[in-house]
């Protein structure tokens, strides 16, 4: 703010003379005395703060790509875990499938075997039979057109399975027959 | 000042600087002010919810499903499970070849191209192309390559979104019980839908925060995980089940019945071992069977018993004193009650037979002279002994669609009433109903409340029994036994199903070919054939009951419900693994 002095200075008295005094003077310290220590040059200092930082950027680097590196570990292990759940999960429903009443009956019918109707019992203590044996009576054969089975492909069949053969139930039907 | 204004042309008079600065000072302050009070209105007054806000930006909520609890059967073997699925979509705006894409599509997935390609041609961003794909084959689709010349070019807009898929591994096993789930994945029927709570468990819900679709890893994460469901164990034992399925639907097919039911009971515990129904819905398919066949028959299927009832009617008359096996009966070619006439099922002269002989050849004029010894209380004792024995009571089991049937309340009776009763004609039983009642009898009197529920198995793997069921007593020891005496005079050689029997066992039962309600007429059509029986007689173990609706081939019970009955009876007893007793059944004179 420019506001004019309202006054002017009052004048200073007169100087009064005094005695004549030596000059005085600021006496520098020496270099490497307690007062004055040698200051370094600044280069090491900037050289440090940047080796820092170069470090800390190289560090973070190296985090960076461990981190991809392990997300990737993780995403093609997880893929993989993934993949063998689904197989043991298609595995176990097979199994279910194989094992359920309806494929176990129709498979036991393809080998040729017949229901028993009639409980019995054998008591091996005492030797008994307990109920009324009966001779199981084979049902009438499936509508289905039974497999031709000649016996060069039972033999090839053999070799297939190691030893396995699924008869058709009109094999077993003519091996009965023969056997009369 | 009186200066003479003269200002040469073209110089501009200066502004007076210090007034000049004094508004840019105020127009500073004013805007930092308005600064300042944004600043403290931002982190101030509203900070929290600004950074709540900002938060809610970053966070994603993702919702983990709880995986829906198993069905098994007694022995934890699966009827109902849960499976990893893929729902393949795709986004039509993204597909470059829709012909080739639906081609390669429909190898893999079925179904016709056209049908395909046409949805890939439709506008928008999203269409399902195949629900619940094995992941499998899900897998199969994503790395499908059209376009041979494009390396690593796969198809491009086709998608696979995690499902899950209810699936049965028994297929139709067990369907009726089982029931089945709609498309959103919850019970709509049977089991399914009566155990839904417990089935279904809490779905549970991940936050986590996100920067630019990315998660950070850093940020805070917050999981709350779901609960899953608890599996069901129920009674049902699958080998039962799956033989008195297969017994009822070829007899139902052989008969050209309407429908037909077996209900496999243990005498025991009132365990049901099997609830076979024919036809019988497939929980894979619940849309092609007819609603109609989407229960369970043997207990939504309400039907009068006729003759499988007057084993309750010679219950009752013997608890009262007012008859026994031996007491003797006149009974005429016909009797007239309430003013009509009652009929046996084949003509006859005048006959002589006991209360056995009655019941084992099935005689209605002779139940009717039977209960005619309990004097003026006849009503009220009939009425009360339907009643103990479950007629027109619920179950006890919780099953959607159970019919508890109908019995008449007293004021309700017409003349006639009183007379039909007896032999079963006039009120409605289901299946389950008949067979809990002769477990009744099974049990020497004591009635066991009928379950399908055999306990849980929470997540964790521990096991929980369904609570101990219920007993009362109905009758005494003695009267069951004497009626299972009578009754195995059925199977016998004067009875009314020798093809019943089981060589060996000594078999309790009785045969029923009743006067069948039309549903759509409300009168009498058709018949209702069954068979209700038990084994071994001395010692009973198991309840088996048949029941063949409108059958059109034959309709005696004895005839058509006996071999369904000793094919399946033999069958538990065999894989229940209960010897014969090795006793003879007491001679009991039929005649006098």
């Amino acid at each position: 703010m420019s506001t004019a002095p309202l006054q002017e200075p009052t004048r200073r008295p007169p100087a009064v003379a005094t005695p004549e005094r030596p000059r005085l003077a600021v006496v520098r310290p020496q270099p490497g005395s307690l007062d004055r220590p040698v200051r370094p040059g600044r280069a090491p200092f900037v050289l440090l703060v940047v080796g820092l930082l170069a470090a800390g950027l190289f560090v973070l680097l190296m985090l960076n790509t461990t981190l991809a590196e392990n997300s990737f570990v993780v995403h093609d292990l997880q893929r993989n875990t993934a993949e063998l759940a689904d197989r043991e999960q298609a595995l176990q429903q097979e199994v279910a499938l194989a094992g359920a009443p309806h494929v176990l009956a129709e498979r036991a019918r393809g080998l040729g075997m017949v229901a028993n109707t009639n409980p019995v019992f054998l008591d091996l203590r005492d030797r008994r039979v307990l109920g009324v044996p009966q001779q199981a009576v084979a049902p009438p054969p499936p509508k289905r057109k039974p497999r031709r089975g000649s016996s060069d492909e039972l033999l090839r069949q053999l070799a297939r399975t190691g030893g396995a053969v699924q008869f058709a139930p009109d094999e077993v039907r003519k091996a009965r027959q023969g056997d009369r | 000042m009186t200066r003479p204004n003269v200002q040469p042309p073209g110089t501009m008079r200066l502004a007076d600087s210090g007034r000049r600065l004094q508004i840019i000072v105020l127009v500073i302050a004013f805007l930092l002010s308005l600064f300042a009070g944004r600043l403290l209105q931002l982190q101030g007054v509203n900070a929290s919810a600004y950074a709540a806000q900002a938060e809610e930006e970053r966070r994603r909520i993702v919702t983990l499903p709880a995986s829906r609890g198993d069905i098994t059967d007694v022995d934890g073997v699966a009827l109902a499970t849960t499976v990893e699925a893929r729902d393949v979509t795709a986004d039509p705006s993204l597909v470059t070849d829709p012909a080739a894409t639906a081609a390669a599509l429909a190898r893999l997935l079925g179904g016709k191209a056209a049908a395909l390609e046409a949805k890939l041609r439709s506008d928008g961003r999203y269409v399902l192309l195949a629900r619940q794909v094995s992941p499998e084959r899900a897998r199969a689709v994503l790395a499908l390559d059209v376009d041979p010349d494009q390396e690593g070019q796969q198809l491009p807009g086709i998608f696979a979104i995690r499902a899950h898929k209810r699936v049965y591994p028994s297929g139709d096993l067990a369907g009726s019980i089982v029931g089945f789930v709609g498309r959103d994945g919850h019970g709509l029927a049977g089991m399914e839908l009566a155990a839904e709570d417990r089935l279904a468990g809490r779905d549970g819900r991940a936050t986590y925060e996100t920067a630019l679709g990315r998660r950070l890893p850093s940020g805070a994460t917050d999981a709350e995980q779901p609960v899953p469901g608890a599996d069901v164990r129920l009674t049902i034992d699958r080998d039962v089940q799956w033989m008195a399925q297969r017994t009822i639907a070829t007899k139902v097919t052989e008969v050209a019945a309407e429908s037909g039911t077996v209900v496999v009971m243990e005498v025991d515990t009132g365990r049901l071992l099997a609830l076979a129904t024919a036809p019988a819905v497939d929980p894979r398919r619940p849309g092609d069977s007819p609603a109609a066949d989407r229960g369970n028959r043997s207990l939504s299927e309400v039907y009068e018993p006729g003759s499988t009832g007057k084993a309750i009617t010679a219950a009752a008359v013997i608890e009262e004193g007012a008859a026994g096996p031996r007491t003797k009966f006149t009974v005429p070619p016909q009797l007239y009650r309430g003013g009509n006439e009652f009929n046996d099922h084949s003509p006859h002269g005048t006959l002589k037979m006991t209360l056995a002989g009655v019941l084992a050849q099935s005689s209605n004029l002779g139940t009717i002279l039977a209960t005619e010894r309990l004097g003026k209380r006849r009503d009220e004792v009939l009425h009360h002994y339907l009643q103990a024995f479950g007629v027109g009571q619920p179950t006890g089991l919780d099953f959607p669609g159970a019919s508890t049937g109908l019995l008449p309340a007293l004021a309700d009776w017409s003349a006639t009433t009183s007379y039909t009763l007896p032999f079963g004609q006039g009120y409605s039983v289901n299946t389950v109903q008949m067979a809990s009642a002769y477990a009744i009898l099974a049990a020497g009197g004591v009635r066991v409340q009928p379950s399908v529920v055999a306990g849980w198995v929470a997540p964790d793997g521990s096991y929980t029994p369904a609570p101990a069921p219920q007993r009362r007593r109905v009758v005494s020891e003695s009267t069951a036994d004497q009626v299972s005496r009578m009754l195995e005079m059925v199977v016998g050689e004067g009875g009314t199903a020798p093809n019943a029997a089981i060589p060996g066992y000594r078999v309790a039962g009785k045969t029923g070919t009743a006067n069948r309600v039309d549903p759509q007429t409300g009168g009498y059509r058709g018949y209702t054939a069954s068979f209700i029986g038990y084994a071994p007689a001395d010692d009973p173990a198991y309840v088996v009951a048949v029941t063949l609706q409108d059958p059109t081939r034959g309709y005696y019970g004895g005839q058509l419900a006996g071999p369904v009955f000793k094919e399946v009876l033999s069958f538990v007893l065999a894989s229940e693994r209960v010897p014969p007793t090795g006793t003879r059944p007491p001679a009991m004179r039929l005649e006098w």
